[in-house]
């Protein structure tokens, strides 16, 4: 399946809650997402929400997780 | 009338200094005592004889799950010291049920890492995926001469992104040439050794570091996160804005600046450390971790060690309910250098007040991924 259109790190966040059947693991996946790419999902830096290529890499770790957005 | 009946979930710990590794495991086993384990653990000093240590202790609980690996030194709720071997046992009132295997990495860390979390799967009889991480915990141990723990702790979560696995990189006290991890009698100088726990009471995973934000920013510009070595920060020499940051000329950051100022990725105001290791032809840091380009990380100052450890392990005593049945600790070579040149081991041990604690100090922590001077670790509680 092609990954749908997500513009934006805010919209990742989003999707990535409503997949996790546990609220309280998004704080586990957010650590290793921030240790693999950088990038804090719970409070990207201004300059990173917009960034494509920040996108697509975090979609990337997500996918690796099983976490297809 | 009820009668309540009480289980037996205190880890039972032991230490020995003996250098004689057959007199030494002699010991551990005699502290040890003979309650039913649901697991048991080990961390041995490169001094002793850690094949023989792993062996013996496996044939005194058969058919229990067995990890172990080779240290920077070990400790117990009542003694650190470097030399020596340190133990604890699970009892089966605490650990329903545990699998274990090694990651052998010699065709490859995925490879390995794969072959090793299909042994736990087929032992628990279920996908890792599908682990209540509120039953169910890891134990990581990795090797500590092939860098793999970023690569190890990315597959564990790739595998079970939910379930803690939580452990330290072996050791082999600062010679950096060969280090050992153990699952049962056998053992590799090249894996990882993993376990599986489904835990009989509340348990808490926990880090703490002893280091706030210093408030300087740095974005990683270029660097080689195969080596470790970051190459510029904010499109500039890492070693010279580094040095700019912390107030040192460049030749003396390594011996004046890197211990008491790493730098971290900061989450909810948690930092997760990564320790600068040396100066790179003049121009570049080493570190004991990856860090990719374009990460910002935060310049750290440190801070209490003592106090800040005894407030972390007072905070997971508290999420227990107040009381706790033992823990299992996995602590920073980088801190334990830090207790040596200041005095504080004794300090340390007294952290741990009266929880029956086996650790030792590592190479690396792991908890959903890779850091640095950090103490990691979980602590579990009593069933009510």
């Amino acid at each position: 399946l092609a990954l749908t259109k997500i513009a934006n790190l805010t919209s990742v966040a989003d999707r990535l809650r409503e997949q996790l059947a546990n609220p309280a693991g998004f704080g586990a996946v957010s650590v290793r997402v921030l240790l693999r790419t950088g990038v804090n999902l719970r409070s990207p830096r201004p300059e990173q929400i917009n960034d494509s290529v920040l996108v697509a890499r975090v979609r990337d770790a997500l996918a690796e997780m099983g976490y297809r957005l | 009338m009820s009668k309540r009946v009480l289980v037996d979930q205190q880890l039972r710990t032991a230490y020995s200094a003996l250098p004689d590794s057959a007199a030494a495991v002699a010991e551990l086993v005699a502290q040890l005592g003979d309650r039913p384990a649901g697991a048991v653990v080990f961390f041995a000093s490169p001094a002793q004889d850690a094949e023989r240590i792993a062996a013996e202790l496996g044939q005194r609980f058969p058919a229990v799950p067995l990890i172990g690996c080779t240290t920077a030194g070990e400790f117990t709720d009542r003694r650190t010291a470097t030399g020596g071997v340190s133990a604890a046992v699970l009892p089966a009132g605490l650990v329903r049920r545990a699998a274990s295997a090694l990651a052998d990495h010699s065709a490859g860390v995925e490879q390995g890492l794969a072959a090793a979390l299909a042994g736990l799967e087929d032992q628990l009889g279920m996908a890792l995926r599908q682990a209540d991480p509120q039953r169910y915990v890891g134990l990581v141990l990795i090797d500590g001469t092939h860098a793999a723990d970023e690569r190890v702790n990315e597959l564990l979560g790739n595998a079970a992104p939910l379930l803690s696995f939580v452990g330290g990189t072996a050791g082999d006290d600062l010679a950096f040439t060969s280090t050992r991890v153990f699952c049962g009698s056998s053992g590799t100088d090249n894996g990882a050794a993993l376990a599986v726990l489904e835990v009989a009471a509340p348990f808490t995973v926990f880090k703490t570091c002893s280091f706030e934000p210093a408030g300087r920013r740095f974005t990683i510009t270029a660097a080689d996160p195969s080596r470790r070595v970051v190459w510029e920060f904010d499109g500039r020499p890492a070693a010279e804005v580094y040095a700019e940051a912390v107030g040192y000329p460049v030749e003396q950051i390594q011996d004046r600046g890197f211990m008491a100022h790493p730098v971290g990725l900061v989450i909810d105001g948690q930092p997760w450390i990564r320790s600068p290791q040396q100066v790179i032809d003049g121009r570049g840091i080493s570190f004991y971790c990856q860090i990719l380009p374009g990460m910002e990380v935060e310049l750290m100052r440190s801070t209490d060690l003592i106090g800040d450890t005894r407030a972390a392990l007072q905070e997971a005593v508290a999420e227990l309910g107040g009381t706790a049945s033992g823990a299992l600790m996995f602590n920073c070579i980088l801190r334990r250098l830090e207790l040596d040149a200041r005095g504080l081991n004794q300090a340390f041990v007294d952290t741990i007040a009266d929880i029956p604690t086996a650790g030792f100090h590592t190479y690396g922590e792991s908890w959903l991924g890779h850091v640095n001077q950090t103490l990691t670790g979980i602590m579990f509680g009593r069933s009510t």
